[in-house]
C-alpha cells in the first residue's frame, strides 16, 4: 500500500486547485473522483446526441487572475473566450442591455447614471477592502498572534482609509438587503432587477432578504469589471477548465483516479491515517483533503463518533439547501430574444423583469414547492463555441430558481421543471419552444445524486452573511481545518466559498503548507 | 420677556418624559410640549368607550430599564407592574402550547410535544441568556463614533472591544445570531412546530421581516433581553394599563420641576446661526431654550419640525432613506365577557380554570409557515388575510380596566403594510379588523359573539393619531444597518444632529423601539456632558 502525503477525497474543481498547489509544493498527492470526470460540477457533458454543455457552472468570471497565473493554466489548455454582458427584460416591453462598469458602463439609463455610479462604486470599495480577506485564510482572530494582528490592523487600515463617510456606509450596507439599497438610488426596474440577479443565485436569498448586499458584494468582487463583466466563456464548455486544472495537477506530479468513491475517511486515535474506497481499497496519508461539503464529509465520510456535540450541533446547523435546477436545451436555431444582437445574446440573460418577478420566484421554495413562474439565468454558449453544437444549430443553459431539493418523483419533478422553464423563455423568446430538439433537466435532487453534493446545494454551503467569513461553514471552523486532526476541507462550503473562484482551494493549501512546517 | 428654559422636549413620549425627568433631576429648568390632550405618545390608556379602558398602542412592558425605575423612584409615583404569566398558543388542530413562567411547568406542557424539544428549551435560554447578556450593556451605552481616532472614541472603543473580548467563547454565536434568521435558528434546536412559531414571533415584532427573513433572529434576541430584566420585575403591565407608566415618569418628572404642556403642538423648531434656541407652536408662541430634544421620530423632526435651510442636502438624504416600514396594526375590543378557546375546553378549562391560561399573552402564531405566508402577503403590499396576533387580557390582569364583569382585550397584529398595493387604509380598515375577529374567531368560536365594541388601529391610524411616521412602532426599522452607530443615520448616532443644541432622545435614536426608556436616559446623559 503506497502512501501519500496528502490524499484528495472528491475531485471537484477546489479539490483540482489545492492538489495543483500541492503538488506543486512538491507534496505527493493522490486525487480520488468517484466519477469518470473530475470537476465536479465545472466540468462539460454531451446532454443529448451532438450537444455538449456545461453540467452547472456557466462561466469564468469569478476565476480569481491569481490561480490561472499561478498555475499556469493557459498552458495547460485553458481558453477564455469573452462574450456579451447583461441582457434584461424591460417591465413594459424589450429588452435591456448592459456592459462593464464604471464610467465606461453602457445601457444605464441617464437619471439613474450618478445612483448607479455611486452604488457600483461603494460596492467595489468594500470589495477592495475586502479582497486580501478572500485571497488568503483568514487571520485569526482569537489566537491573537503578531501575524494575524497584523493582518487585521491592515484591513483595519484599508477600512479607514476609505474615509469616514464610505466607511460608515460601508458599514450600513453589509447587513442591508439588496432591494433597500438599491431603491435608495435606482429608479429603474431591469437596472435593478440585472444588479441583484447575481446577489440571489444559488442562495435561500430574494431581493427583500437582509444580507443579500453582502451577497453582491461577494459575487462582484474587485477583480471582476464591473456589474456587468463580459461573460467568461471556457472553451469547450466549463469542462475546458477542468481539463486544464487536471493537466495542472498531473504535470505537477500527483496521480488522479477517477471511478473511485471513498466511503470512509479513517480516523483512528485522533487523527486522519487515509482513506477507504467503495471497492474496499485503502489509501495511506497523513493528511485527507475533502473537497465533499462539509455535511457530509464530517457526518457521513469522517467518524462522526469523535466529533464534539458541540461540533455536531453546529454542523447540524449549517443550511445547505438545493435552489437550483439546471435546464439546458438543445436547440434547431437561436431563439430571438426581442431582437438582441449576437453581442447582446452572447452574454448573460437574465430573465426576472424587476426585483418583485424575483422576490416571487423565491417564495415557493420557503414551503418545499416549485415556483410556477421562475427566473433564471441564461446563456447561450453555441454562439462563441462552434465546438458545442451541430453547425447551425444551439445549446442554452439555464440557472433556474428557487427549485427545492425534493424527494417524491423524480421523473415529474423534472418535467414541472422543464415545463416552467420552457414557458418563462417563451414568454420571453416567442417561438422557442418550436425549436426545442431536446431538453435535459437537473433538479437539486438531481444534482446531490449525480455529484453527491447534500441537498444539491452547489455552494455547498448557501451563500448567506450568517454562513460567511468566520462563520463559514460553521462558526469557528473557517480555517479549512476540521476538529478530527489532519483532515481538512477545501471545497465551495469553506470560505470564500462558492462562484468557481477557486480561491477556497488555493487558501486550503496556504493553510496546509503552513501548518506542515 | 417670556420665560425661557435650559431645555424643551418636543412631544412627550415615554422617552421624552425620561429625557425631561433626568434633565431637571440634574437641576435644568425642563419644558415638555405635547400635542395631543394626553401625554405618553404610544404608551397610553385611554378611556375609548365608557367604562372600558384600552391601551392603544404599546401593551406591555417588558425591556423598561431598570436602572430608571430606580433612578426616578417610579413605584413612589405609583407605577405598579403586575405580571403577565405565560403565552398561550393555540394551534389549528385544537390542542395548544402554555408555556408558563416558571420553567418547570413549561417544562412539564413541552414535554407533551417533544421529550427533545423539553431538554433542549432549557439549554436555549441558557445561550440566549448569555448572547443577550453580552449585548446588554449596549442599551445602556452611547454608540461611540467608529471613525474617529480621538483618544476619548478609541478609549470607548477599547473598552467595547474588551466588554466582547471577554466573552470570547460567545463571538461567533453571537456574529451568527446578529446575522441569521429565527426560523433558521429555531429549526436547529427544536423539532415541534408550535414552539418554533411562539419563539420566531418575538422575531418579528415590529418589524418588516419574516421569521425566514436573516437579521429576524436579533429582534428575538432582543425581546429576550425583556425576559431577562424580568427577573427584575420588570416584566408585565403597569395597574391602570400603559398610562400608569407614563403616569408614574410624569410624576417623577414634575417633582424635579418638569413643566408639561398639552394640547401645544410644536410647528417650528427655531434656529438661529446653527443652533436650536426653542421652539415655535402651532398658535405663533415663541419659546425660548438653550437646547432642545426631539422625542418625535427622525423623519417628523427633520423634515417638518425644521426648516430645510438649515440642513445639508445630504443629511436630509439620508433622513429620507432611513427605513421605516409600518407593519402593525392594533385591534382594541371590549367584550361581554372572556372568549372560549377550543383548546381550553378540550381540556376542560372552562369559566375560572381558563383564566390562567389567559392572564398572559395569547400568541397565534401556530408555526413558521403561518408568519412566513402572513408576511409574503405583506411584501407585496397587503395586510394578512391571516395574520401574526399578540394578544393580552388587561381587565384580566387588572379589573379596573372594564365594567365589572367585563373585558378588554388588546390586539397587536402584523402584518399591515403602510403602504398599501391598492386602495387606501380608510376603505380597508373594517376588512382589517374582519380579518382579524375571524383569525381568532377561528380558535375561539364564541368570539363574535361576545365584543362589545371594537377600536382598529391601522398604521394610518398610528401616523394620524399618534404621530408615528408609516405607523413605524418603533420610530425606524431594527435592522443591523440601523441599530448602534448607525441609528438613525451613519455619523449621527450619538444623539446630537447637525443642528448644534438639538438633539434626539425618541426611539429613532440608539438603542431604538419598545417601552425602553433608554434613548431618553442616554440622551439626558449625553446633553448634560454638554453634547460630547
Amino acid at each position: 500500500m503506497t502512501t501519500y502525503d496528502v490524499i484528495f477525497v472528491g475531485g471537484g474543481f477546489n479539490a483540482l486547485v489545492c492538489a495543483s498547489y500541492l503538488a506543486r509544493a512538491g507534496k505527493s498527492v493522490l486525487v480520488l473522483e468517484q466519477r469518470n470526470t473530475t470537476g465536479g460540477l465545472v466540468g462539460t457533458e454531451e446532454f443529448s446526441p451532438g450537444f455538449r454543455a456545461s453540467v452547472c457552472f456557466q462561466s469564468a468570471e469569478l476565476l480569481h487572475p491569481s490561480v490561472v497565473s499561478d498555475l499556469d493554466l493557459p498552458s495547460h489548455g485553458l481558453k477564455v473566450i469573452r462574450g456579451g454582458g447583461t441582457l434584461v427584460p424591460n417591465s413594459g416591453e424589450g429588452f435591456r442591455y448592459f456592459v462593464g462598469g464604471g464610467a465606461a458602463v453602457r445601457g444605464v439609463p441617464g437619471e439613474d447614471r450618478d445612483g448607479f455610479l455611486a452604488f457600483e462604486h461603494l460596492v467595489k470599495a468594500i470589495g477592495r477592502v475586502l479582497e486580501p480577506l478572500l485571497t488568503d485564510p483568514l487571520p485569526d482572530i482569537e489566537r491573537r498572534g503578531v501575524g494575524d494582528a497584523i493582518d487585521l490592523l491592515k484591513i483595519g487600515w484599508k477600512l479607514k482609509r476609505l474615509g469616514a463617510s464610505d466607511m460608515l456606509e460601508a458599514m450600513r450596507l453589509l447587513p442591508m438587503n439588496v432591494k433597500d439599497a438599491l431603491d435608495e438610488r435606482i429608479g429603474n426596474d431591469a437596472l435593478k432587477a440585472a444588479i441583484a440577479a447575481p446577489s440571489l443565485v444559488g442562495s435561500w436569498l430574494a431581493p427583500r432578504s437582509p444580507g443579500s448586499a453582502f451577497t453582491l458584494i461577494q459575487q462582484r468582487p474587485g477583480w471582476v469589471d464591473g456589474f456587468f463583466p463580459l461573460v467568461a466563456h471556457v472553451e469547450g464548455g466549463m469542462g475546458g477548465l477542468a481539463t486544464s486544472l487536471e493537466s495542472a495537477v498531473v504535470a505537477a506530479g500527483a496521480r488522479v483516479l477517477t471511478g473511485q468513491e471513498v466511503v470512509a475517511i479513517g480516523s483512528p486515535g485522533k487523527r486522519v491515517d487515509g482513506v477507504e474506497t467503495s471497492d474496499g481499497k485503502r489509501y495511506r496519508a497523513a493528511v485527507v483533503v475533502s473537497g465533499v461539503d462539509p455535511k457530509k464529509t464530517l457526518g457521513e465520510l469522517a467518524d462522526s463518533t469523535r466529533l464534539e456535540p458541540e461540533v455536531l450541533f453546529a454542523l447540524r446547523g449549517i443550511r445547505s439547501r438545493g435552489s437550483v435546477a439546471i435546464v439546458r436545451y438543445a436547440l434547431d436555431s437561436l431563439p430571438s430574444f426581442g431582437g438582441a444582437s449576437n453581442e447582446e445574446l452572447s452574454g448573460r440573460i437574465q430573465l426576472g423583469a424587476d426585483l418583485d418577478a424575483l422576490e416571487r420566484a423565491f417564495d415557493p421554495i420557503k414551503y418545499g414547492e416549485i415556483p410556477e413562474a421562475p427566473w433564471a439565468e441564461v446563456q447561450i454558449p453555441s454562439i462563441l463555441d462552434a465546438t458545442l453544437a451541430p453547425d447551425g444549430k444551439h445549446v442554452l443553459t439555464a440557472w433556474v430558481q428557487s427549485i427545492p431539493c425534493l424527494g417524491g418523483k423524480p421523473d415529474s419533478n423534472r418535467d414541472t421543471v422543464a415545463a416552467i422553464t420552457t414557458r418563462l423563455l417563451e414568454k420571453h423568446a416567442p417561438g422557442f419552444s418550436k425549436a426545442i430538439i431536446d431538453v435535459h433537466v437537473r433538479t437539486p435532487a438531481d444534482i446531490e445524486r449525480d455529484f453527491g453534493i447534500t441537498n444539491g446545494c452547489v455552494y455547498h454551503v448557501e451563500p448567506a452573511l450568517d454562513q460567511s467569513l468566520y462563520l463559514r461553514p460553521m462558526p469557528g471552523w473557517f480555517g479549512y481545518r476540521t476538529p478530527i486532526r489532519g483532515l481538512y476541507l477545501c471545497g465551495a462550503g469553506t470560505h470564500p466559498g462558492g462562484g468557481a473562484s477557486g480561491l477556497s482551494g488555493k487558501n486550503c493549501a496556504t493553510k496546509i503548507l503552513s501548518d506542515w512546517k | 420677556m417670556a420665560k425661557s428654559y435650559d431645555a424643551i422636549i418636543v412631544g412627550a413620549g415615554h422617552n421624552g418624559l425620561v429625557c425631561a425627568a433626568y434633565l431637571a433631576r440634574a437641576g435644568r429648568s425642563v419644558l415638555v410640549l405635547e400635542r395631543r390632550d394626553i401625554i405618553g405618545g404610544a404608551t397610553i390608556t385611554e378611556e375609548v368607550y365608557p367604562g372600558f379602558k384600552y391601551t392603544v398602542c404599546a401593551y406591555v412592558v417588558s425591556l423598561l430599564r431598570p436602572q430608571i425605575i430606580s433612578d426616578l423612584n417610579l413605584p413612589k409615583f405609583g407605577l405598579e407592574l403586575l405580571p403577565l404569566d405565560g403565552t398561550l398558543t393555540p394551534m389549528q388542530d385544537g390542542n395548544h402550547l402554555m408555556r408558563w413562567h416558571d420553567s418547570a411547568d413549561t417544562r412539564l406542557e413541552l414535554m407533551r410535544h417533544s421529550v427533545k424539544d423539553a431538554e433542549a428549551y432549557e439549554e436555549f435560554g441558557q445561550l440566549m441568556y448569555h448572547l443577550a447578556m453580552t449585548i446588554r450593556p449596549l442599551l445602556s451605552t452611547i454608540p461611540p463614533d467608529p471613525t474617529s481616532l480621538a483618544p476619548g472614541n478609541l478609549k470607548e472603543l477599547v473598552q467595547l472591544g474588551a466588554q466582547f473580548g471577554g466573552r470570547g467563547e460567545y463571538l461567533y454565536d453571537l456574529s451568527k445570531l446578529m446575522t441569521m434568521s429565527s426560523a433558521d435558528l429555531l429549526e436547529q434546536w427544536f423539532e415541534t412546530p408550535v414552539l418554533q412559531g411562539t419563539l420566531g414571533a418575538s422575531g418579528i415584532i415590529g418589524t418588516f421581516l419574516g421569521p425566514r427573513s436573516p437579521g429576524s433572529a436579533y429582534v428575538m434576541m432582543h425581546h429576550y433581553m425583556g425576559e431577562i430584566d424580568g427577573q427584575f420585575r420588570a416584566w408585565g403591565l403597569p395597574r391602570g394599563g400603559m398610562g400608569g407608566l407614563v403616569d408614574a415618569i410624569a410624576g417623577a418628572a414634575s417633582s424635579y420641576g418638569v413643566e408639561i404642556r398639552t394640547e401645544a403642538p410644536v410647528a417650528e423648531i427655531a434656529v438661529k446661526n446653527g443652533r436650536a434656541t426653542g421652539v415655535v407652536l402651532e398658535g405663533g408662541e415663541e419659546i425660548v431654550s438653550s437646547v432642545v430634544a426631539s422625542c418625535a421620530d427622525p423623519k417628523i423632526t427633520f423634515e417638518r419640525l425644521l426648516d430645510p435651510v438649515h440642513l445639508d442636502p445630504e443629511f436630509l438624504a439620508q433622513i429620507k432613506r432611513y427605513k421605516m416600514k409600518g407593519s402593525s396594526g392594533k385591534v382594541n375590543l371590549s367584550l361581554d365577557r372572556l372568549p372560549e378557546f377550543d383548546c381550553l375546553t378540550k381540556i376542560g378549562k372552562v369559566g375560572r380554570d381558563a383564566e390562567p391560561y389567559l392572564s398572559g399573552a395569547i400568541s397565534i402564531s401556530p408555526d413558521l409557515d403561518y408568519l412566513e405566508r402572513a408576511y409574503d402577503e405583506a411584501k407585496y403590499g397587503n395586510f394578512s388575510k391571516r395574520p401574526y396576533l399578540d394578544i393580552v387580557i388587561p381587565s384580566l390582569i387588572d379589573p379596573s380596566m372594564a365594567p365589572a364583569g367585563k373585558h378588554v382585550m388588546s390586539v397587536f397584529v402584523q402584518y399591515a403594510p403602510y403602504d398599501l398595493a391598492e386602495g387606501s387604509w380608510d376603505d380597508q380598515r373594517e376588512d382589517f379588523g374582519d380579518a382579524v375577529v375571524d383569525t381568532i374567531s377561528q380558535y375561539a368560536p364564541n368570539f363574535k359573539d361576545i365584543i362589545l365594541h371594537r377600536q382598529i388601529m391601522t398604521p394610518l391610524d398610528l401616523e394620524r393619531k399618534i404621530g408615528l411616521t408609516n405607523g413605524n412602532i418603533f420610530h425606524g426599522d431594527l435592522s443591523l444597518e440601523q441599530l448602534f452607530f448607525l441609528r438613525p443615520v451613519p455619523g449621527w448616532g450619538r444623539f446630537g444632529t447637525p443642528v448644534k443644541d438639538l438633539y434626539l432622545c425618541g426611539s429613532g435614536a440608539h438603542p431604538g423601539g419598545g417601552v425602553m426608556g433608554a434613548p431618553g436616559k442616554l440622551a439626558a446623559e449625553v446633553i448634560l456632558a454638554g453634547g460630547r
